[in-house]
């Protein structure tokens, strides 16, 4: 009997895990499928790097991502109204280098006389002729490559502006900071961060169906 | 009983909480120590790493003008080969790859082929989700519609991250990336006819170096037991043949820079596919 009421909450605790996570699952998942502002959306294409995710108030956000060179991006930030004024940012991080001496080396480097032909000549006691003698300097650096961040847009310097559009003219590394401003903790609701990529017309890319000759099958 | 009762709700609260929070650190593992913006810094912060699908550069490769060869793919008949959750996700981002580039390239036979053995990794790591029915069935409804193809190629794509991300299932994400992304480069690499630093695709194979310190981020966030270290070190490996592109000046990359990092790469992905 005392068997079969252990076996009854293992089932029930099971069940209630097993239904957390579902709701956990679909909770991102629903802020996947939540379109928040559709106006902003455009003809870009938000596969590739958009991020969905639940925050609550007083969290930070962050999504690190990669922007091609010479393709049009948009980038937007879109939350669920109940989170109230969520101010985010798009910033690139600039490699910096940054170099110190880190020793000075000093090498003497003898230069020894040779004759018409080229050998090296010796003196009487067998040993070498010099000829001269050159001090060489040698400067070891250190060097450390730094990221300092840019703002490249603030959405609360920028109230006109739903989003932030950007053909990088080499391929850069990326990143929106969300900041959620405090509130009642207990809620949480979805902030999505949407990176477009404007589908350009490929070049090849415009009969359906067509398969270019010279393909190695 | 009561006890062993309590110890399992515990347990599995304590997997629950670890399987919800695999994208949240402790906020002074994500100050940049050299930067002087990423110093704000709240209760609570999430940092999400992401790369662009191997899609996109499949396209810049198909604009440049390279042919097709499906001597670069890894073969369909090497599925059952892959018999560990690591070597599966691996694989899994490898031949998604694959699927990619068949589909941007237009050979829709190669296409079906990819998907086929692409969802069959997928349903051993339970990511139905993102190849699930519907998507056979689109499958099969555009088999002769390249471009259709290629949207359900990229749909899948991006459904089964999304739902490795959703599922916390963080161990196997960077994986999956590490193969998508290293069979990406590979082919890229041998869609190079000849070296020029000028070449389009020389120069989106230099443009790698940025994905792969995100991958290595990913890596980062992973705990020590499950990191792959292995894999991982072979990723710093190719990363300090990436990083001596920074102090070129005349051209983005030399022959010899180029072949490095050719080498390192088809050396990763050898042992990936073996």
């Amino acid at each position: 009997m005392k068997s079969k009421i252990y076996m009854k909450k293992i089932v029930i605790t099971l069940a209630v895990i097993f239904c957390n996570l579902l709701v956990f699952i679909q909770t991102n998942a629903q802020c996947e499928k939540e379109k928040f502002c559709k106006e902003n959306l455009g003809d870009y294409d938000y596969r590739s790097q958009s991020s969905f995710a639940e925050l609550s108030p007083g969290d930070t956000s962050s999504v690190n991502f990669v922007l091609y060179g010479n393709q049009r991006y948009r980038i937007f930030v879109c939350s669920d109204p109940e989170l109230g004024d969520v101010s985010w940012k798009v910033v690139r991080p600039e490699r910096v280098t940054k170099r110190s001496i880190a020793s000075i080396k000093k090498d003497t480097a003898v230069i020894y006389q040779v004759n018409e032909t080229g050998d090296y000549i010796t003196d009487e006691s067998g040993n070498l002729v010099v000829k001269s003698k050159k001090v060489n300097v040698d400067t070891l650096w250190n060097t450390q490559r730094v990221a300092v961040d840019k703002v490249m847009f603030d959405n609360k310097k920028n109230s006109d502006k739903m989003f932030f559009e950007v053909t990088p003219k080499k391929t850069e590394r990326y990143i929106v900071r969300v900041s959620i401003p405090d509130g009642d903790p207990n809620f949480a609701g979805c902030s999505n961060v949407y990176i477009g990529k404007l589908p350009i017309e490929s070049k090849n890319f415009s009969k359906q169906g067509h398969q270019r000759t010279g393909d190695t099958h | 009983m009561k006890i062993n009762y309590l110890k399992l709700l515990l347990f599995s609260s304590i997997s629950l909480a670890m399987c919800s929070c695999n994208n949240t650190t402790p906020p002074s593992e994500n100050i940049l120590e050299d930067s002087t913006e990423t110093k704000e810094v709240s209760e609570l912060q999430k940092s999400i790493v992401k790369i662009p699908s191997p899609i996109e550069l499949f396209s810049f490769i198909y604009d440049a003008n390279a042919k097709f060869n499906k001597e670069n793919l890894n073969s369909i008949d090497k599925v059952s080969k892959y018999n560990t959750k690591q070597k599966q996700a691996l694989n899994l981002g490898i031949y998604a790859s694959d699927l990619g580039y068949c589909t941007v390239f237009k050979h829709n036979k190669e296409t079906f082929s990819y998907f086929s053995v692409t969802k069959k990794m997928a349903d051993n790591l339970g990511l139905t989700e993102g190849f699930d029915k519907k998507i056979v069935n689109r499958i099969d409804q555009n088999m002769s519609n390249s471009d259709s193809l290629y949207q359900i190629s990229n749909d899948s794509y991006s459904t089964a991250i999304s739902f490795l991300e959703q599922q916390g299932q963080g161990n196997l994400l960077p994986l999956m990336i590490t193969g998508s992304w290293i069979e990406s480069v590979n082919i890229a690499i041998k869609s190079v006819d000849k070296f020029d630093a000028n070449n389009e695709i020389v120069i989106r194979i230099t443009d790698q170096a940025l994905l792969l310190e995100n991958i290595l981020e990913m890596y980062k966030s992973m705990g020590e037991d499950t990191k792959e270290a292995d894999i991982y070190n072979k990723l710093l490996n190719l990363q300090q043949s990436f990083d001596k592109l920074y102090d070129n000046t005349d051209q983005i990359i030399t022959k010899r820079q180029f072949d490095e990092i050719s080498s390192k790469v088809k050396a990763i992905r050898a042992q990936l596919i073996s």
